[in-house]
């Protein structure tokens, strides 16, 4: 019997999109495609299984083993190091992690800088680099309410087209890393299913 | 009747299997001074430590590790052959707190040549596959893989395209994530040759025999290391055992060898082991040693759990005023014990333990309810 490749895919246009590299890629799973409330669609014949989970989980759900791979954004991996395989970037969903503020902002370094992020460990990582000292507010969604409402100076958040932060008024100050969707793979998984994921990992690489 | 769990049916066995190649159980105080871990902070895998003050004011550690330990006490000119079962404090990876994990381990120290080699390795590998035979085995199959690495071919390929000391950490870091890009992009940073900066990250891909390493080839040393595969690999011949670059381990600690072992059913590794001659050089020592650590408390996370039960049987009475109907009792319930089962006694309206099976005793006949 075939061996089942589970995969963790993350809800939303990202998950969508790279789904369809993996039905492209002869991993198909029409059931994935119907509208309802099941979890777990599975394709025997492909030797595949999907679920769609949050897209922080992903790589929870793989490094614990629960999937064998994952399609994550690199800004997840770098925020919760998480213990796994990275094993290509899939050139998708691109966009950047960018520091914004206030179109008139101006910083002051005589004191701390006041800062607003769900990405904690990306923060602190990339200001200690620049030997800035920082405050952090970490906060769940809603990030642009902090400098607006004069919590904090600055955001460092996803930045996609920036079309949120003009209409409320911030602009890009700063980027710290572009970001785009990486394919995953538990460590052990990786072992006893090698073949399957390096075919996997050379059909969905070979997409733009 | 089955009094032992599952990893401690495990450590038995391995007990066995490491004391009949000479190694002796290595028992020690679960405390060791501070300062010393301080010193190798670098070669444990935590950097948490729990530390308070003895009587006199000295600064003592919990042991989050046993080899260093193992590594101090090691005489020059003798071989320690030594395996443990202890316990160590460290952080658990998963809800951030300290931890007591079980672990078990051996280690050589000493004039480590190839044999010596081959031998951990075999018990390496015959451990993991313990652990899958006895855990994790449905309908009598199991699979597991010991994956092997060498520090030294590493190092190699880094110092023949030039890689900077303070560009390998990143390059290492990358590997052990099996993250080809990333190699490739540090190499390049590094001002490495595009050629190098390739031949670097196909170490990342790598995941297979030695046979197919004579492409990644560069030097003598890397043909002489390639040798040392075929022969470790050959010596156990078995399908299972890979060569894997992903395993990095710190390269001022690790020069030779490092391996790690994975079993279906265990999300990471259960094993983790090579070579750390440059410790004991670290320490003063002229020796060279090998060993390995078995990671015990995956097997019962990890396990498929089997129904519990608090007995076998529960033998209910109604009535236990007299000597005689206590004796019958207890004769009645003791005829199940000595055929084996965990057997408990209760009075009939009382709360019952779980149990496989429930018997009504009145005294004269029993009545399965």
């Amino acid at each position: 019997m075939k061996k089942m490749l589970k995969v963790a895919l993350p809800k939303g246009r990202l998950g969508e999109k790279a789904y369809k590299m993996f039905a492209d890629a002869g991993y198909d799973c029409p059931s994935i495609l119907e509208n309802n409330r099941k979890l777990i669609f599975e394709n025997e014949e492909a030797g595949v299984s999907f679920f769609w989970v949050k897209p922080s989980d992903v790589a929870i759900y793989v490094e614990h083993g629960a999937a064998d791979i994952g399609i994550v954004g690199k800004d997840i991996l770098l925020e919760y190091e998480p213990d796994v395989f990275d094993l290509c970037d899939l050139g998708m969903g691109k966009c950047r992690v960018a520091v914004a503020g206030k179109k008139d902002f101006c910083d002051n370094p005589e004191r701390s800088l006041k800062v607003a992020t769900k990405f904690v460990n990306i923060t602190k990582n990339y200001y200690s680099s620049i030997g800035r000292n920082i405050e952090i507010f970490k906060l769940n969604g809603s990030i642009e309410l902090a400098p607006i409402l004069g919590m904090t100076d600055v955001i460092v958040d996803i930045v996609e087209t920036g079309t949120t932060l003009r209409e409320n008024n911030l602009e890009v100050i700063t980027d710290i890393m572009p970001i785009s969707a990486h394919l995953i793979a538990n460590k052990a998984s990786y072992r006893f299913k090698t073949a399957d994921i390096d075919i996997l990992k050379r059909e969905l690489s070979k997409k733009d | 009747m089955k009094i032992f769990t599952q990893s401690e049916e495990i450590i038995y066995k391995l007990r066995e299997l490491y004391e009949k190649y000479g190694y002796r159980r290595f028992k020690m105080s679960k405390f060791e001074e501070y300062a010393f871990y301080m010193e190798y902070r670098k070669f444990l895998t935590t950097q948490n430590i729990i530390s308070f003050n003895d009587l006199d004011g000295s600064l003592l550690a919990l042991k989050p590790d046993i080899t260093l330990s193992i590594a101090k006490n090691a005489k020059e000119g003798e071989n320690t052959k030594v395996y443990y079962n202890e316990n160590v404090y460290r952080v658990s990876h998963n809800i951030h707190e300290y931890k007591e994990i079980p672990q078990m381990g051996v280690e050589y120290i000493g004039d480590v040549d190839i044999y010596a080699e081959c031998e951990l390795l075999r018990l390496a590998h015959d451990s993991v596959e313990e652990i899958a035979k006895t855990a994790f085995a449905k309908d009598g199959e199991y699979t597991y893989s010991l994956d092997i690495s060498h520090m030294g071919f590493i190092s190699a390929l880094l110092s023949h395209y030039g890689v900077s000391d303070s560009a390998r950490a990143d390059v290492l870091e990358s590997l052990g994530k099996k993250d080809g890009e990333g190699v490739y992009a540090a190499c390049m940073a590094d001002g490495v040759s595009a050629e190098g900066a390739e031949k670097i990250a196909a170490l990342a891909a790598f995941h297979g025999s030695y046979k197919e390493l004579c492409t990644l080839s560069v030097s003598e040393e890397t043909e002489n290391i390639i040798k040392e595969l075929e022969i470790v690999t050959n010596m156990l011949g078995d399908c299972n055992v890979k060569i894997d670059f992903s395993i990095v381990n710190d390269m001022s600690y690790y020069n030779g060898i490092v391996f790690q072992g994975f079993v279906q059913g265990i999300p990471r590794n259960v094993l983790s082991g090579g070579r750390y001659g440059n410790l004991l050089t670290k320490m003063g020592k002229n020796m060279s040693a090998c060993g390995f650590a078995l990671y015990l408390d995956l097997i019962d996370l990890y396990r498929e759990s089997e129904e519990h039960f608090d007995a076998d049987i529960v033998v209910l009475y109604e009535d236990a005023t007299t000597f005689e109907k206590i004796d019958a009792i207890e004769k009645a319930a003791n005829f199940y014990r000595e055929n084996g089962f965990r057997v408990v006694v209760a009075k009939k309206g009382s709360v019952l333990p779980k149990a496989k099976k429930i018997i009504e005793f009145d005294g004269e006949k029993e009545v399965l309810v």
